[in-house]
């Protein structure tokens, strides 16, 4: 948990370009201040282990690699005429149970372009979501492209 | 030119087409969740590369640590409010564009108020 303190005042120091002792333990301070405020949520964090690491740097590298691919892909949808345009909402059964991690999934499928993630059902068992552009294979393809590709990741990272 | 100022001005260059693109989408598309769509997705790599171009720019570590902030503070916060802006529509009842293909969260609300006449 002490390391968390020394990030958030690394950052501090980072953000004013000072650093010096009085920097250091200013950032410390509101460290301290901000982890208090938010100590009530409670995140399951899994112990920091070689491979997860190694998991959760796939994972960065492959939702940028997707953030790349994905911009470039809904380039055309800007130019294309409106009648041709197919958004629709797809439903996604989530596998995924924890509350932290589907929150993570939503983030990083709205991060993505060409998806947004617009709901989660009350027993947090589907992703709702709005593409761009349905694919002609229908919402089996938008389902099996994120099952597939964050969901699955994120599982690796967290998996026990 | 010297190569870093061709690096910089082609990330810069890059970052500011995808910028430009989601205002033609903005400006473009038919209903709330596909404006939503064209400004908030093209401007993160956007700004991802307007940060990039600044870091070689500057080329220093400073500078460097502040656009990795700039940009990590976006992730964080972006989706989030993208989420939060088109699930209120969505609640407000915002039409979907009539064209959109399938809406299968209306499916399910339907079928969630049928066994649930509370309406809840």
């Amino acid at each position: 948990m002490i390391y968390l303190y020394v990030i958030l005042a690394g950052l501090w120091m980072a953000l004013n370009d000072q650093y010096t002792l009085g920097g250091f333990i200013f950032g410390l301070g509101l460290a301290i201040l901000v982890i208090s405020l938010l100590r009530s949520i409670n995140v399951a964090t899994p112990p920091l282990s070689p491979g997860r690491i190694l998991k959760g740097v796939q994972l960065v590298g492959y939702f940028l690699w997707e953030l790349v691919l994905a911009n470039i892909r809904v380039v055309p949808e800007v130019f294309r005429p409106t009648s041709e345009l197919r958004p629709a909402i797809v439903a996604i059964p989530l596998s995924l149970t924890e509350e932290s991690q589907i929150a993570l999934l939503a983030n990083l499928v709205s991060l993505t372009p060409g998806t947004l993630s617009l709901h989660v059902s009350e027993d947090r068992s589907q992703l709702y979501v709005h593409v761009l552009r349905l694919p002609e294979e229908g919402p089996a393809a938008v389902v099996r492209d994120i099952k597939q590709g964050f969901e699955r990741r994120i599982m690796e990272v967290f998996a026990a | 030119m010297s190569p870093r100022e061709i690096v910089v001005v082609a990330l810069a260059g890059m970052g500011t087409v995808f910028n430009l693109l989601s205002v033609v989408g903005l400006l473009r598309m038919p209903d709330l969740y596909m404006r939503m769509q064209a400004t908030t997705k093209a401007t993160t790599l956007g700004l991802l590369l307007v940060m990039a171009a600044l870091s070689v720019h500057f080329a220093q570590p400073g500078e460097t640590v502040k656009a990795v902030l700039v940009i990590l503070f976006l992730f964080l916060t972006q989706p989030i409010a993208a989420h939060m802006i088109a699930r209120a529509g969505y609640r407000t009842d915002v039409p979907l564009w009539a064209g959109s293909v399938t809406d299968e969260l209306a499916a399910a609300e339907s079928a969630s108020r049928i066994e649930d006449p509370s309406g809840l």
